[in-house]
């Protein structure tokens, strides 16, 4: 049995020690906005907050998390940074099937936590363990800068003509 | 025609107030109806995708498949799968071995 603090609510779980923090959120508590990509920590998609910090929940067994408090994609909205994350994403409509974006708001959210007005190099480090086949890491990029200066990014956009 | 037109048809959606939640400026206004209709819930970790749905009684099942191109399921042994807690079933596949479990 362990307590996890989940989005500023403790809960009580009955699983194996080495059960991953992914699976207790998906499956125990029932938060399912996190994803499963690849489970060994190679795709970003399962990135949850312990302490603020971006961790991969596919490979976090719950025994090593403690008191730390867990915040993931339902809750970031919440913090400072996350809801300016969540604005840019949807003014520049960053996403597309949606699947990688849960962990990618979740690495972005923590990296403007940390900096808050950061370059591409910053951008390109936090980012990058974020796999999205989609391929919007052009707008993901273009939304992290928005959200921290409040400018709009232009973007080139390929509109058909007489479109509705 | 774009598939949000068509979508927002028949859904009761104010288009205009699902716009509204953007940022304004020209571009963004002259692209207002070009936006994508269900980033809202994407965003926010809502959307249901096909794993996400939970249905009563429902197991799951992990496959493993041949790692050849063209292989054939030779044999499986599966005592020790079956000893694990939850294992409901271990199932054979010409190609692959499926394990379901609770």
């Amino acid at each position: 049995m362990f307590v996890v603090r989940v989005n500023g609510k403790e809960r009580s779980v009955d699983v194996p020690g080495d059960m991953p923090l992914l699976w207790v959120l998906r499956d125990v508590v029932g938060l399912t906005g996190t994803k499963f990509g690849c489970g060994v920590a190679q795709c970003g998609a399962c990135t949850v907050h312990l302490d603020g910090q971006p961790v991969r929940s596919c490979v976090m067994p719950v025994s090593a998390i403690g008191n730390k408090a867990i915040t993931t994609i339902e809750a970031v909205g919440q913090t400072f940074s996350g809801q300016k994350i969540q604005q840019a994403w949807l003014a520049v409509d960053v996403v597309q099937c949606g699947y990688c974006q849960s962990g990618q708001i979740m690495s972005a959210a923590a990296l403007l936590a940390r900096a808050p007005n950061p370059t591409d190099a910053d951008i390109d480090a936090a980012m990058s363990g974020n796999i999205c086949r989609c391929g919007t890491y052009v707008r993901i990029r273009a939304a992290i800068k928005q959200a921290a200066t409040g400018n709009a990014e232009i973007l080139q956009t390929i509109a058909p003509a007489g479109a509705p | 025609m774009a598939f949000a037109f068509l979508w927002l048809g028949g859904s009761g959606i104010d288009r205009a107030a699902m716009n509204a939640r953007r940022l304004p400026g020209g571009a963004a206004a002259a692209a207002a109806e070009r936006w994508r209709v269900d980033s809202l819930d994407k965003v926010k970790g809502a959307t249901q995708f096909g794993i996400d749905v939970r249905l009563r009684g429902m197991k799951v099942a992990t496959v493993k498949a041949c790692p050849a191109f063209g292989g054939k399921l030779a044999a499986v042994d599966n005592k020790k799968t079956r000893a694990v807690p939850g294992v409901v079933d271990v199932i054979r596949i010409s190609n692959a071995v499926a394990v379901g479990a609770s």
